[in-house]
């Protein structure tokens, strides 16, 4: 009796479970590209920062200094987008926004940098790369 | 390939751990058992060779990490395969029980590379953590003393980070999929400990489910939380369910030591095992000193690390906080509310169920714990004034400690005092 009321219990959860997975919203057997890619309907934040860090970290030398900003979000400046960066960007040296630290490049998501000591290097879908008017 | 690499780095583990095979109880657990017990031990001595690494000013690298967990690979091989031979395999007892178990690590392991259950903290913390290390050949205490970081929590226990720098180094690029398949690998750690010492078919199944459950509702994938709970696993599961005395200080002392170095919250379980270890058993007072003495080596050895780097932070917390009573009904009510797990509270109501039928006072040690882990995150989320954020972007994954201590109480709580879960050893 025992076991059997453990079982209709674990099955009621794995129910659940599966109500949870689906409830996230689909593709459900389509290969993500990033590790954030279903964990809600709504598209997660961090994606934006992988995918467009992934796509600038090749046009940036060994060393530079780097800051990424969200410009939507200025002037409160999100540093999880320079916390985030930092896993992502081994071989530059990132830097907070508001650091005081005048970074050699800059990230921006999803919109334009508004500084005019900067030019642009490259668009991306999610954001683009600027690197410092010498 | 990177990622097929970062995962080898975990499946490494146990080969660092083999020394726990020469317990005659754990020689004689069935190969899962043994597998995650050795894998905890692993995990643990890996993060203790790259801390005292970094103490001693040695660089990590492939040549030096090898070299040293090599040596420590080949002593367990050397000394395991000198060991008598009297393990025996232990038949599978219920075997729909097994299958269960196999479907739903196969249902998390979906979850998990299907993108569905990732922590965000892995991309905000523990994942730069482990990469600025990794670069760095060691712990980075210029990194975590940049205030531009802080954010990062500086002072926070180092096995995460620790080992996910061992898998970068095995990779060589960080593998963000292979430390978000940790979460389902150390799931099913926790299925092999549970099954193999509980020995309870259908209630391992509550287990796996609930935690698995837990673990995607509180998108723990790639978070310290799998290893937090694999650890707590252990040490409950020993002291629950274990007999031999050498065996059951051992796992415990394995299980605290890893909780302590893996999050804050395991040095709060550590102190809620040892409390209630000493007021169910209270003339077994030494040897909860001797199992809980590794753990307190780590945290002093960690905590006088921070203070040398001048990082010291939450844990010279105490006081710096004020506790603001008037939220405590709210507190709870959040609480309660993502306790449901989006499962109707089944995981708490039939483990309880379990235990109000059964014997509780076999029961009564998880049952603290339980109890003592739950006052102790009521304790924290009443430190912020406003915990609504808080309570709903980390309970669900704190909860999973006194949830497990519930399963593990309704396992106690209908277990003969016989240990069922090994064969006689060999003549």
């Amino acid at each position: 009796m025992r076991e059997t009321v453990a079982y209709i219990a674990a099955a009621t959860v794995a129910a659940a479970m599966i109500g949870t997975i689906a409830r996230r919203g689909g593709p459900y057997f389509a290969r993500p590209a990033t590790v954030y890619d279903h964990v809600a309907r709504e598209r997660h934040p961090t994606i934006d920062d992988i995918r467009v860090c992934a796509a600038a970290a090749p046009l940036m030398p060994r060393g530079a200094t780097v800051t990424i900003i969200k410009p939507s979000e200025k002037p409160n400046d999100d540093t999880t987008h320079a916390d985030t960066a930092v896993g992502l960007l081994p071989y530059q040296r990132v830097v907070a926004p508001g650091s005081g630290v005048r970074a050699e490049y800059v990230i921006t998501i999803r919109g334009p940098l508004d500084d005019r000591s900067y030019r642009l290097v490259q668009s991306f879908a999610e954001g683009s790369l600027y690197t410092l008017q010498k | 390939m990177t990622t097929l690499l970062g995962l080898v780095a975990w499946l490494l583990l146990p080969l660092f751990g083999l020394w726990t095979w020469r317990i005659d109880f754990v020689r004689r657990l069935d190969a899962a058992a043994r597998i995650a017990i050795a894998a905890a031990a692993g995990a643990l001595v890996t993060g203790v060779v790259m801390f005292t690494m970094s103490i001693l000013g040695i660089r990590w690298s492939h040549t030096t990490l090898f070299l040293i967990l090599g040596i420590i690979a080949v002593a367990g091989i050397v000394a395991v395969a000198r060991t008598r031979a009297e393990s025996r395999e232990v038949r599978s007892r219920n075997i729909v029980a097994d299958i269960a178990i196999v479907l739903l690590l196969v249902l998390a392991a979906y979850a998990a590379v299907d993108a569905r259950e990732s922590s965000g903290d892995l991309h905000y913390f523990w994942g730069p953590k482990g990469v600025r290390f990794a670069r760095a050949g060691g712990i980075d205490a210029d990194f975590l003393r940049n205030r531009d970081f802080y954010s990062m929590h500086p002072d926070y226990p180092p096995l995460v980070p620790l080992l996910y720098a061992w898998s970068m180094v095995v990779s060589r690029r960080f593998a963000w999929w292979a430390a978000v398949l940790s979460g389902p690998l150390l799931l099913a750690g926790i299925a092999a400990v549970v099954r193999a010492l509980g020995g309870k078919g259908a209630l391992t199944v509550l287990t796996v489910v609930t935690l698995a459950q837990a673990m995607l509702v509180g998108y723990a994938a790639g978070a310290a939380d799998p290893l937090l709970v694999f650890f707590e696993a252990i040490a409950l599961a020993a002291l629950a369910f274990v007999e031999d005395p050498r065996a059951q200080t051992t796992l415990a002392a394995i299980g605290l030591a890893g909780a302590v170095w893996t999050k804050i919250e395991g040095t709060t379980f550590a102190i809620a095992v040892i409390v209630a270890l000493v007021s169910v058993r209270p003339r077994e007072w030494k040897r909860a000193a001797i199992m809980a003495a590794p753990a307190a080596a780590l945290v002093a050895a960690w905590t006088l690390y921070i203070s040398v780097a001048g990082v010291l932070d939450m844990y010279a917390a105490a006081g710096r906080f004020p506790i603001h009573p008037e939220v405590l009904p709210r507190t709870l009510g959040l609480m309660g509310s993502a306790a449901s797990y989006e499962a109707f509270w089944i995981p708490w109501i039939a483990p309880l169920l379990f235990v109000a039928t059964g014997d509780w006072r076999r029961a009564a040690f998880p049952l603290l714990v339980a109890a003592l882990t739950i006052l102790a995150a009521i304790y924290f989320y009443i430190h912020a004034g406003d915990p609504a954020w808080w309570i709903a972007s980390s309970a669900p994954r704190v909860l999973m400690t006194p949830v497990l201590a519930l399963d593990i109480a309704a396992s106690a709580s209908t277990r003969s005092r016989s240990s069922p879960q090994v064969e006689p050893a060999a003549a």
